[in-house]
């Protein structure tokens, strides 16, 4: 029992964790980013050099590493993104383009691994199946995220700058909040976000230019289900896929829990095409 | 003569907002009605529901007796419904000859369908802007070509929303032309949503008053004008 | 003169079929140099080493995978990352079929397979077009899907993963894969290096005809209307869900036709054929090439794959960050399409120099 709940909080950390930072941006600026994988890989490079090479501790690498993710995000967004605004297919090849430039720039410059750092905290046994603290640190990380985000957006002049921009673009705008800078800062919180995750499960995977690979298409799925609410959206989804993914895992093996990943997924497109916001919104219209 | 549209009840909300709050009205089969309201009364709306764009909250829709709320938009389309919405919405970036090839291989044979589009092209005044690209024409020209589209297909009932929006004068002259040929000449029932007084005193046809989500009034220009309460509506004392 | 109606004699109504506004070129000088260069590429076979028909054998095989997300992306407005999917598992398919039969059925493994796809992608056309998720949604859920055959197929690599005498390999993939062949015994006829150049050719040169009729038709004029307005499209009496739903299953026999001549190929399939940088190159030839324009998208993925074989001799590593930088200057300065653009930027040179030739002898000479 106690090793079927952990499974399941260890996937939600996962997939909270893999998805904050796309679920910002794309339903604050409605587009894809696909460089969301390399944001995660430069995290997780980045903290492994600081750690072995830099000699700094764990976590004095982990905001270090955050920032200078969030750093290169921004870069990008006023390269780049900026001028495809409204061509959102044209910005999704163009993120890719450059998720595999920068994935490709770190193989030829920095080689096809690199150096491994340990987790902390060591472990405790339930039953005489061992666990790691480290993942309870994770579960707590993630439970931050959101709550953090939360606070962000309901709490703060940028959260509602946010939000207004959110429901209307053009009039966000007229009423003198400059969409440009929103757009830039949210752009940089959410490679912030991707820059944490890959330091915080730089200790846990081995880390290779291509370490962002596996989150990015688990992050898709939990987008599709959770749809566009940056908090609704990874929460319940999160809550839905790790259950069935986490479950299915513990049951038999990780094949089956990505089968059932799937099959939520596809239910979901064909009968809530809008995702787990699309469903509050309709609880909230018919309660009204 | 059976009604070509008869709208019961039809009711419509966006969350907590009521537009059309139980309209009800008929059309009897070839005819012509303008649809008159002061912005925000529901006239979009309804047209949208009608073509299935929306999916009316209550009451019900016929055309020609037969049920067609909830049907999806291209279902009700291929029962002879045309639409010329408000937002021009030609294909722009597809020639001229692309665009009515569309709006007319459904119903017109191969054999037939190079005749039906020198007809319309013919009708709309555009025969040597075949190769154009739609976008590129002129403001009123793309109104035109859009109203060609959809009367192409032979629509039992022509649906027109704003036709003359952004239309000089003599565009305008045209258009009511064009539209009251259509009727005449081939007995397609029209609805058109309208703005412009100039234009609906040359359709002279009957006129629904929308307000508020319901048929306020029906009648002719003339009473529509002579109608205190009316111009209250529109001119505010009213809300 | 406006219209190009009531075809003045029978070649004309032919040749009508594969003209249109939804292709390029359609004057007889335009077919009579198509045929001349059609003629010179099956000529070329008996004027080369095995080794190199070979090659550009297998190089025309990723135009059926190029062709494929064309058809979708550029003509229909869909944008799948899917097709590396049916290509590689029709490469399976075939490769467990046609291992576990006689060669003399190594075809109808083939047709087998391509129809699997079909039937696929049929399925899954049904969720994404009749759920009415937004483009942005079927992009990553189509990746998702070909990432996730990808991971799938690498955990295969156990004992009950053998399905006859087909092993799945696990991430080292299947091997021993036959050859197509037709017939048997004496008179048969085994697809290697220059038979299967010739299949190959004629393949392509009959998908690239259809492809022309298909596009040019009815159905072609709605695959465009689709792209430009769905919305729209659905107002003139089409079910745009249906559109949608067919040309992906035209799409996925597309590519599954490619993972067919792949594996027959390179007698081999691995899952690093559903991979990301897998799904990345269609995309990017098909950018480079100018979606709606099949034949610029034929030329461009040959010609990326030909530059992509050179520098995997030389300095393979730069060969991906090469194309990438390719794809994003695309998106950024070319959006139609390196080949498109460049056409047209000749063809507004020899318009802008034709036009002043024209005023000089209207103002110069008298």
């Amino acid at each position: 029992m106690f090793g079927f709940l952990f499974q399941i909080l260890s996937t939600f950390s996962f997939l909270v964790l893999s998805t904050t930072g796309l679920a910002i941006i794309f339903g604050v600026m409605n587009i894809i980013n696909f460089a969301h994988a390399s944001f995660i890989m430069l995290g997780a490079v980045a903290t492994v050099y600081l750690v072995s090479l830099g000699g700094l501790p764990l976590f004095v690498a982990f905001p270090i590493a955050t920032v200078l993710v969030a750093a290169i995000g921004a870069v990008l967004e006023f390269t780049i993104i900026r001028r495809l605004y409204n061509r959102k297919l044209d910005c999704l090849l163009a993120t890719w383009a450059v998720n595999i430039i920068i994935v490709q720039l770190v193989f030829l410059l920095l080689g096809t691994s690199q150096p491994g750092i340990d987790q902390p905290f060591g472990s405790f046994s339930v039953k005489g199946t061992s666990y790691n603290f480290y993942e309870v640190f994770l579960a707590g990380c993630a439970i931050s995220v959101l709550a953090v985000v939360f606070v962000l957006f309901h709490y703060t002049q940028f959260g509602l700058q946010v939000r207004a921009a959110m429901q209307n673009r053009d009039m966000a705008a007229g009423l003198g909040a400059k969409t440009t800078l929103i757009y830039l800062k949210t752009f940089a919180l959410g490679a912030a976000m991707a820059g944490l995750t890959g330091a915080l499960y730089a200790p846990l995977m081995p880390v290779s230019p291509y370490f962002g690979d596996r989150f990015l298409w688990r992050a898709f799925t939990v987008l599709i289900v959770g749809g566009a609410d940056p908090l609704v959206g990874p929460f319940m989804s999160s809550v839905a896929l790790g259950g069935v993914y986490g479950g299915l895992t513990w049951l038999w093996d990780s094949v089956a829990g990505s089968v059932g990943i799937l099959l939520v997924t596809m239910v979901f497109i064909r009968l809530l095409p809008n995702g787990f916001t699309g469903l509050l919104g309709k609880l909230r219209q018919s309660r009204a | 003569m059976a009604d070509i549209v008869s709208v019961t009840d039809v009711r419509k909300s966006f969350g907590g907002l009521e537009v059309l709050r139980g309209l009800t009205f008929g059309i009897p089969d070839g005819e012509m009605r303008v649809l008159l309201g002061p912005n925000g009364c529901g006239k979009s709306t309804f047209l949208k529901t009608l073509i299935g764009l929306h999916r009316p909250n209550g009451g019900e829709i016929r055309l020609a007796g037969e049920r067609i709320d909830g049907l999806h938009p291209h279902e009700i389309a291929r029962r002879g419904v045309s639409t010329k919405l408000q937002v021009p919405s030609i294909f722009r970036e597809l020639t001229v000859g692309q665009n009515l090839r569309i709006a007319v291989q459904r119903t017109a044979g191969a054999s037939a369908r190079a005749a039906v589009i020198e007809e319309t092209l013919d009708l709309i005044g555009l025969t040597n802007s075949f190769a154009q690209k739609a976008g590129s024409l002129s403001h009123g020209h793309q109104q035109w070509l859009e109203i060609g589209m959809a009367i192409a297909s032979r629509p039992r009932l022509l649906l027109l929303d704003e036709p003359t929006a952004g239309m000089t004068p003599d565009e305008t002259q045209q258009t009511v032309r064009l539209v009251l040929r259509v009727n005449r000449e081939r007995g397609m029932s029209v609805v058109i949503v309208e703005h412009d007084m100039r234009f609906v005193a040359e359709l002279d046809a009957p006129i629904l008053v929308l307000h508020d989500g319901t048929i306020f009034f029906q009648g002719s220009l003339k009473e529509v004008r002579s109608n205190p309460s009316i111009r209250d509506i529109y001119f505010g004392s009213r809300a | 003169m406006t219209t190009d109606m009531a075809p003045k004699t029978k070649l004309h109504a032919i040749l009508g079929a594969f003209n249109g506004p939804q292709t390029a070129g359609s004057s007889p000088t335009y077919w009579i140099g198509f045929f001349a260069a059609v003629a010179l590429i099956f000529l070329y076979p008996l004027f080369a080493e095995d080794y190199a028909v070979s090659n550009n054998g297998f190089l025309l095989v990723w135009i059926f995978l190029g062709l494929s997300v064309c058809i979708l992306w550029g003509y229909t407005g869909i944008f799948s990352f899917g097709q590396t999917a049916f290509f590689g598992l029709a490469g399976y398919a075939y490769g467990i079929m046609s291992i576990n039969m006689a060669p003399e059925y190594s075809m109808l493994a083939a047709v087998t397979a391509i129809l699997i796809m079909m039937l696929l992608s049929a399925l899954i056309g049904y969720i994404i077009f009749y759920g009415g998720v937004s483009s942005l949604y079927i992009a990553i859920f189509t990746l998702m899907l070909t990432l996730l055959a990808e991971t799938l197929l690498n955990r295969t690599s156990g004992p009950q993963f053998i399905i006859g005498r087909a092993s799945l390999g696990g991430s080292n993939g299947m091997v021993g894969i036959p050859p197509l062949q037709l017939g048997a015994g004496e008179g048969s006829v085994t697809f290697v290096d220059k038979t299967f150049f010739w299949l190959i050719a004629s393949l392509l040169l009959g998908v690239f005809l259809g492809l022309r009729v298909l596009l040019n038709s009815s159905w072609g004029y709605l695959m465009v209307a689709t792209r430009e307005d769905p919305q729209r499209t659905q107002l003139f009496g089409y079910d745009v869900r249906l559109i949608q739903l067919v040309t992906y299953v035209i799409a996925a026999g597309l590519a599954g036709l490619g993972g067919v001549l792949f594996a027959s190929w390179n007698n081999f399939i691995a899952p690093s054929s559903m991979g990301m940088t897998a799904a990345t190159l269609p995309i990017i030839w098909v950018a480079a090439g100018g979606r709606s324009n099949i034949l610029s998208v034929i030329i461009a993925t040959f010609a990326l794959q030909w530059i992509n074989q050179q520098l995997a001799y030389s300095s393979g590593q730069y060969s991906l960050l090469l194309f990438a930088v390719l794809l994003l200057t695309t998106v950024m300065i070319f959006p139609e399409g390196v080949v498109t653009t460049l056409v047209n930027w000749i063809i507004h040179c020899r318009r802008a120099a034709s036009a002043s030739a024209e005023r000089k002898l209207l103002l110069g000479g008298e």
